[in-house]
């Protein structure tokens, strides 16, 4: 079987290097290569928009002062989720020892959904709504899991990362990374139950 | 107390060896993948980012002048909360 390369090791060490070198436009195309990804696993790591978009800040800044570190010949995709993920736990903690209702309030319905911004292709108001609900139910499960199992499962879903990667980005063997995403499945799947019951039931 | 140790990022030998075979997505899989949704960040944070760092700075300068800088390599931690959480501590 022929190795894959990766090209976006490469592409992410000429982009540092340009970075680097000072040029801007670099540095601005190395964030947007990552910035969906990113955001979207802080946002769900957290479940707070806002802080979502501060800890993004975080993460690129740190990116732009790390430049001279980085080694442009390895994978910075799994270096900037550790970063994320770390951020993100800083942030729980903090919010577990200040504000820790916070938490319990966080999924409020009136809250303003960043989902509402999300482009659609036009479905009819039902399927919108059933897709909300389903979208709404996704995260509710992910933000049930304990932040060890949810990091595993949102850089494997969202990021689509492999667990060699996974266990770069988290410090930890792949094979543990493996594990935490088997022990969370059953616990998604439990949390889905209900959704997929009364779709069945719908459908019947 | 959470682990401390941040390890260098090493590159994915056993994915870059071919040795982890492409694991496949079950329905479970496909159905966070198809619908959790991926989220754009603002503009306006994106162009802050932006700023800040054309406004700062050149990345080196930066790094040699933040105190206790950890190293891409050196894989050691940070006390200080704000300047540990940055993936390389």
């Amino acid at each position: 079987m022929a190795k894959q390369e990766r090209p976006a090791v490469n592409i992410d060490g000429i982009l540092a290097q340009k970075a680097l070198a000072g040029d801007e436009r670099a540095f601005e195309m190395l964030v947007k290569r990552y910035q969906t990804a990113l955001f979207s696993f802080i946002y769900h790591f957290l479940g707070d928009y806002d802080q979502a978009c501060d800890i993004l800040q975080q993460v690129c800044l740190q990116l732009y002062i790390s430049l001279p570190n980085l080694r442009t010949g390895e994978p910075l995709k799994a270096w900037l989720f550790q970063v994320a993920r770390n951020r993100c736990l800083d942030e729980l903690r903090r919010k577990r020892a200040v504000h820790f209702s916070e938490l319990e309030g966080s999924t409020e319905e009136d809250e303003p959904s960043p989902l509402d911004a999300m482009p659609d292709s036009g479905p009819l108001p039902e399927e919108l709504a059933e897709r909300h609900d389903l979208q709404r139910i996704l995260q509710e499960a992910i933000q049930a899991l304990p932040p060890r199992f949810r990091a595993v499962v949102l850089l494997r879903y969202l990021a689509q990362l492999s667990f060699a990667e996974i266990g770069q980005a988290l410090q930890m063997p792949e094979a543990t990374a493996k594990t935490y995403f088997q022990r969370a499945k059953p616990l998604l799947r439990a949390a889905l139950h209900e959704y997929t019951g009364r779709i069945t039931a719908a459908l019947a | 107390m959470r682990e401390q140790r941040e390890r260098s990022i090493q590159p994915a030998a056993a994915a870059q060896e071919g040795e982890e075979p492409q694991e496949e997505f079950d329905e479970l899989d496909r159905l966070f993948i198809e619908h959790l949704p991926r989220l754009q960040p603002p503009a306006e944070v994106m162009e802050r980012i932006l700023t800040l760092t054309r406004q700062s700075a050149s990345p080196r300068r930066l790094a040699s002048e933040a105190p206790r800088h950890q190293s891409w390599q050196d894989g050691k931690s940070q006390d200080d909360g704000s300047q540990r959480a940055d993936g390389h501590t």
